[in-house]
């Protein structure tokens, strides 16, 4: 008796194995970019530059043969920044990447801190846990560069060119 | 039909100043706020129609073991855990509901990297109860921030 339920046991086990190696999950890899800008001046400490975007998730995927509905996540790959009206970030202790809707909690997707040397553009590290899809769904956010000041600064107006790698998940 | 389009204005007009005090009451918010342990300032913007509140000063910026500015390291998300308190938004998503209150926001304390609920409620101009809660608000703790007021310049 025992026997055949160990054996019962066994078989639904296997069968469920089975099952959940048939679903897969596929991926696709998309890539945005967004102006992020802000009025100045600008004093030492932490300023946010913004982007606003209609974005929605037909437009994001951009393929008729992957239906929104079938999306099950959005991750972040890759993100970085350029600065548009300066030689480097030499004027920067750090940055953040941080997106906003009206519908979702507000999201922290990436970080470098501290800023090193002197380039155009810096790669941020990027959140494992940040779920992006939400954002999407909703076709409007914003997206918020937080740039920290060494000292104050007092130019116009300062805008920055972000680009995301999205990792689409159906 | 003169007074269906009087009428119509009329309550036109009422709609439009009734949402414009409401929008004014709402942004009563902004402004830099201490709470009551005065080990930081916390200043509230917004953003699109929520409030978002970050820390712009730190009584103890430094952090002793490191000698460099104070980071988010209890953050549960590993990669975020170089994110400098100082810039830190610990108030997030709050919307104004008409009643001196904003609510469906959240809280984060640093020092043990947890996320609360929250509901914030202005007692008088320069008061502001800031209650954190897990599940239901009586299960919760509220603490007391003043405004502190920008001086204004000498002539």
């Amino acid at each position: 008796m025992t026997l055949k339920y160990l054996k019962i046991i066994g078989i639904s086990f296997l069968s469920i194995i089975l099952l959940a190696s048939c679903s897969t999950t596929e991926t696709k890899a998309v890539s945005i970019s967004f102006e992020a800008v802000a009025a100045g001046p600008f004093f030492e400490g932490g300023n946010s530059l913004i982007a606003e975007s209609n974005m929605n998730l037909n437009e994001l995927i951009g393929d008729a043969e992957i239906k929104p509905e079938s999306i099950e996540s959005i991750q972040l790959e890759k993100a970085t920044i350029t600065v548009l009206q300066m030689e480097n970030f030499d004027a920067f202790n750090n940055a953040s990447l941080s997106l906003v809707s009206g519908n979702s909690p507000m999201q922290s997707v990436a970080i470098l801190n501290p800023i090193e040397g002197s380039s155009k553009t810096i790669t941020l590290t990027t959140s494992d846990e940040a779920e992006l899809l939400s954002f999407f769904k909703e076709g409007k956010f914003s997206l918020i560069t937080d740039l920290d000041f060494k000292s104050d600064d007092y130019m116009e107006q300062l805008a920055v060119q972000v680009d995301l790698n999205l990792i689409l998940h159906y | 039909m003169k007074k269906t389009i009087y009428g119509f204005l009329f309550f036109s007009f009422l709609c439009l100043t009734s949402s414009l005090q409401a929008q004014d009451g709402a942004d009563r918010l902004v402004g830099v706020w201490e709470p009551s342990h005065g080990k930081a300032k916390v200043k509230i913007d917004k953003i699109g129609e929520k409030y978002y509140g970050k820390i712009v000063w730190l009584r103890e910026a430094t952090d002793p073991e490191t000698g460099q500015p104070k980071v988010d390291k209890n953050n549960p998300d590993e990669k975020m855990r170089s994110t400098p308190l100082r810039g830190y938004r610990i108030l997030k998503d709050f919307q104004y509901t008409d009643k001196d209150e904003w609510t469906e926001g959240t809280i984060y304390d640093p020092e043990n990297g947890n996320t609360y609920s929250c509901i914030i409620k202005m007692t008088d101009e320069n008061t502001l109860d800031i209650r954190g809660f897990i599940g239901v608000s009586a299960l919760g703790r509220t603490d007391i921030w003043k405004r502190l007021k920008v001086p204004s310049k000498k002539k």
